[in-house]
């Protein structure tokens, strides 16, 4: 039974002589895997970062003042190195490696990376947004803090009005964060999910 | 016994792949190697075609993953180091991508239809049949057991299997036994 499985085989692969495997054409595509697309989109971010980054760096320096514009530009430097870093990791992988090893380390950095982008979402989005919004509410609201004669208040809102603006305040950030973190899913979570399924089989 | 001392075809190769990308690679292109290329991906395309038909799922997933595989294999070629034989590469390079390919698809297997593409060169109906029924058995095999098969189907040593799929050559010696009968298990019951 083995030698019939092995001549069948053999057979298989005299039968395969007539092949074609077109080399320009496969070269001159763009590969397909899951690493390949979460590369591209990496690149994609990066090179927004080296562009908006910057610009809003010197706004900020201009209008708002040193601490800021250098905050920025900090901030524009870490995710330059960042996203240096995960291409690379991702450019370093080598099929004809150990693939599980590899892939699972690359899995990791980009787990992490998608953790980073959900922290940040909802820490900016909602609680620095809750807590700026909510405190110039509170400014306004009362006229405390502003340095206006008698304390005098900005906003002439009824209290069924103010109900409504603070609910807006906190419900609106939460909405929008929410979004962004199926966005950010939707482009990085469904594919390193993907990494995961690949490197569970692999195991 | 002399076999040891004569260079295989594979070292010889892998000095030539070697040379030619010391000499050619530069800004200005690779022709050299390029041609050097085309002519390996043509001594191994019989390879790649059965491993990639192993793990396809039909006709159009099989001309992914031989454009998958091609690309990885020109990707990495310069990657390539002497430790291994060039053709353990290959094996290794193409199971790897087939390997982690084919997690995302998941669609019925058209194990006909894979094979009566215009490139399969015989007129007899019964080998068409066997070789089908071999494939169909195979691809009921767990992805990772398939690996084991097709290299056993191959004529590859123990040895050999072992530095393809990076485990211990026991390991490797069990695991064939385990998926030969597997196999023998499947074609018996005629699935």
């Amino acid at each position: 039974m083995e030698l019939d499985l092995i001549d069948i085989w053999k057979k298989d692969t005299a039968s395969l002589k007539n092949a074609e495997i077109n080399v320009d054409e496969a070269i001159g595509k763009k590969s397909t895997t899951v690493l390949a697309k979460i590369k591209f989109i990496l690149k994609i971010e990066f090179w927004l970062n080296n562009l908006i980054v910057p610009a809003c760096a010197v706004w900020y320096f201009i209008d708002f003042g040193v601490g800021y514009g250098v905050f920025t530009f900090m901030a524009f430097l870490i995710y330059f190195f960042y996203y240096i870093f995960l291409i690379r990791s991702i450019n370093r992988f080598d099929y004809s490696g150990d693939v599980k090893k590899s892939l699972t380390k690359v899995y990791k950095y980009l787990r992490f990376y998608l953790l980073h982008y959900k922290v940040v979402i909802w820490v900016g989005y909602v609680l620095v947004i809750w807590g700026a919004a909510g405190y110039g509410f509170y400014m306004g609201y009362t006229g405390q803090e502003m340095d206006l004669p008698q304390n005098t208040p900005q906003f002439e809102f009824t209290k069924t009005e103010a109900y409504v603006v603070i609910g807006l305040i906190i419900v609106v950030p939460v909405l929008f964060a929410a979004l962004l973190h199926w966005l950010v899913n939707l482009i990085y979570g469904l594919k390193i999910k993907k990494l995961k399924r690949i490197v569970d089989d692999l195991s | 016994m002399f076999d040891s001392l004569v260079p295989s075809k594979d070292i010889f190769i892998t000095a030539c792949n070697k040379f030619f990308f010391l000499i050619t690679n530069t800004s200005s292109g690779l022709t050299a190697s390029d041609t050097f290329f085309k002519e390996f991906i043509e001594d191994n395309k019989a390879t790649i075609y059965k491993i990639c038909r192993a793990y396809a799922n039909d006709p159009e997933e099989l001309k992914d993953f031989v454009q998958e595989v091609t690309i990885q294999l020109w990707r990495s070629h310069e990657k390539f180091e002497n430790r291994s034989k060039l053709s353990t590469w290959v094996y290794r390079v193409t199971l790897n991508v087939c390997l982690t390919l084919s997690k995302k698809r998941s669609r019925k297997v058209d194990t006909v239809s894979l094979l009566s593409t215009d490139y399969h060169d015989t007129n007899d109906e019964t080998e068409k049949e066997q070789i089908a029924s071999l494939y169909k058995a195979i691809k009921r095999l767990k992805e990772s057991e398939r690996a084991i098969v097709l290299l056993y189907l191959d004529d590859k040593s123990y040895k050999e299997i072992a530095e393809i799929l990076g485990i211990t050559v026991t390991n490797v010696g069990a695991r064939v036994n385990r998926v030969k009968n597997q196999l023998r298990e499947i074609i018996k019951s005629g699935a």
